[in-house]
């Protein structure tokens, strides 16, 4: 049976320890902070507009077992109609794939939640009328920030960040953009291609560039994630080196189909070069928990997320680097009526 | 006829003081309507055929080190401009519900952004016969009535000729539009117009008249809900 390991990895380049991954994002945000210090700081939080809205997904959290904080995939359900369950990366496109997913819940927050006048990118988490930009042109765009080119996988979670911010989002149903699935492409060469050079992102910039990225926070501790998560609706990206496996049992922790929780921890013994989603900050009997999503399958308990205690989530931090996926400029709403 | 501004501080809501942009909503009090004003310590002389009106306005001010900005507003959804009055201060009258996006941008510092929302109460009311200088606080404004400038109102005369069959249908499409909106079947708003189109409804100048106020609107989903609702209550 196939395990998250056994996925292909993407974040840095495959002879680099840890540090050297490290201190290629910490160069990545001083010269981000050097020219655009800031889209790197916390902004306002933006109010709730739509409260029916965040009482429906409080709703669903607690058919989950959650008692507080705020869930994303949640969210995405109260919207979409179900729990996010966008295909599994097929390369080491973790960067781009996972970036997929914590973009498309800020957007859903910005346009549901906070009632801002914008539209999103689409309605599907399929075909061109995607909720989600196409992830590819993220992903050269980062690439190219971090100087990576060719067939090789990989990328920085910090160049990615900048990558959308100077580059901006390609909406699926662009005209001229081909591609056998969306928002990312099933056939491994198309997506490779797509981050090989910069022919695409050439083509496509001035579309993309509509939507930009305007700002994005380093998370430091779980206690900034919550507030971040809880206050100011932003997701985030993790790139790091942990493996993870399942620990132990939540003493009362169960999902709606009656299965219970288990609290995930660190596995010493393996190294995942890899991005992860957070996608949420979460209460149970007075203690939170970090919701993580892995876009390499349903291997964490037959869930494509498992959940992380503080603990581990103050060791991981430290080691990782966390950059929030904060407000996008998303095209305004269009006219109410025909004309 | 001058135009003419005394303005009473009644309260100032300091809003925000974050990064690069520092915003402060400051509610006054506007007296138009004076004629040859003479300020004369701390009374204004004016003419005596000056007809005064007091109205509530908001003055905004902006504070930024940063070298450029740009200041949108909308009211009821509808852009509106902001009267600048300095360099760092807008002034905003009539009565609706305020948004105000506030932009800054620096060759060296990049761009930073900040939001405000506020109410302008109802309108104009005649002073009473001597305005003292602390008059007491007005109390929560009330949402203008009348959404979206009378669309209602507006939507009931152009659909006087429909006959009880067209009217049936037009009622049938917002409705369905609407809870298709509220159940999110429909998650972005081009899919309700795209429905409403499809429905291919009658009456020429109702649809025209309606194109032309959403042309004019920015709406966020929730809102444009509402701006259906207010359609849906004319035609009935």
């Amino acid at each position: 049976m196939a395990v998250a390991s056994d996925m292909p990895m993407g974040w840095g380049l495959p002879w680099q320890n840890l540090q050297d991954r490290l201190d290629d994002e910490s160069r990545a945000r001083d010269q981000l902070a050097a020219i655009a210090p800031a889209a790197l700081m916390r902004h306002k939080a933006k109010e709730v507009a739509n409260q029916e809205l965040l009482e429906s997904v409080k709703k669903l959290m607690a058919e989950d077992g959650m008692e507080g904080g705020f869930s994303f995939l949640h969210l995405h359900e109260a919207v979409m109609g179900s729990q996010p369950d966008w295909k599994p990366q097929l390369i080491g496109s973790c960067v781009a794939s996972g970036d997929k997913e914590t973009t498309a819940a800020r957007m859903l927050a910005e346009v549901h939640l906070f009632q801002q006048p914008e539209t999103l990118p689409g309605s599907n988490i399929s075909g061109t009328n995607n909720l989600s930009f196409f992830a590819p042109f993220n992903y050269r765009a980062g690439r190219k920030l971090a100087g990576i080119n060719g067939n090789g996988d990989g990328s920085l979670c910090m160049t990615h960040i900048r990558g959308k911010m100077q580059f901006g989002h390609l909406p699926c149903d662009t005209a001229g953009l081909a591609s056998d699935a969306f928002p990312e492409p099933q056939n491994q060469s198309t997506y490779r291609a797509w981050g090989a050079t910069d022919k695409f992102l050439n083509e496509f910039a001035a579309v993309a560039g509509k939507c930009k990225l305007l700002e994005s926070e380093k998370v430091r501790t779980p206690d900034e994630q919550w507030t971040l998560t809880n206050e100011h609706f932003k997701p985030a990206n993790i790139c790091s080196m942990w493996a993870f496996k399942r620990g132990p049992k939540h003493p009362t922790w169960k999902t709606r189909d009656g299965q219970p929780v288990y609290i995930w921890v660190r596995d010493s013994r393996q190294e995942w070069a890899h991005n992860m989603s957070r996608m949420g900050y979460v209460e149970v009997s007075g203690k939170r928990y970090g919701i993580i999503k892995n876009t390499c399958g349903d291997f964490h308990d037959g869930r494509s997320w498992f959940v992380i205690d503080q603990d581990t989530d103050e060791a991981w931090l430290r080691q990782a680097e966390c950059q929030t996926v904060g407000n996008i400029d998303l095209s305004d709403s269009p006219a109410a009526w025909p004309s | 006829m001058k135009r003419f501004f005394f303005l009473f501080l009644f309260s100032c809501l300091a809003n925000a003081c974050f990064a690069q942009i520092k915003t402060t909503t400051i509610e006054k009090k506007s007296i138009s309507g004076a004629i040859e004003p003479n300020l004369q310590g701390n009374r204004i002389l004016i003419a005596s055929e000056s007809q005064l009106s007091i109205s509530s306005v908001v003055v905004v001010k902006v504070e930024t080190d940063f070298k450029f900005r740009r200041v949108k507003a909308y009211r009821d959804g509808s852009k509106v401009e902001a009267e600048q009055l300095n360099e760092t201060e807008y002034l905003f009258s009539g009565a609706g519900k305020y948004l105000v996006d506030v932009t800054v941008f620096d060759p060296d510092k990049g761009i930073d952004d900040t939001q405000i929302t506020f109410f302008i109460g109802s309108s104009p009311t005649p002073p009473g016969p001597e305005p003292g200088p602390q008059p007491k606080p007005e109390p929560e404004p009330a949402p203008p009535e009348g959404l979206f400038d009378n669309l209602a109102i507006r939507v009931a005369a152009l659909s006087v000729g429909l006959t009880a069959e067209q009217k049936t249908k037009w009622n049938s499409v917002l409705s369905q539009t609407i809870s298709k909106m509220k159940s999110f079947e429909f998650k972005r708003v081009d899919e309700a117009r795209n429905f409403i189109r499809a429905a291919n409804l009658p009456n020429a100048n109702l649809n025209q008249m309606l194109a032309n106020d959403a042309q004019a609107r920015m709406l966020s989903f929730n809102e444009t809900i509402l701006w259906y609702q207010e359609v849906l209550r004319g035609l009935k």
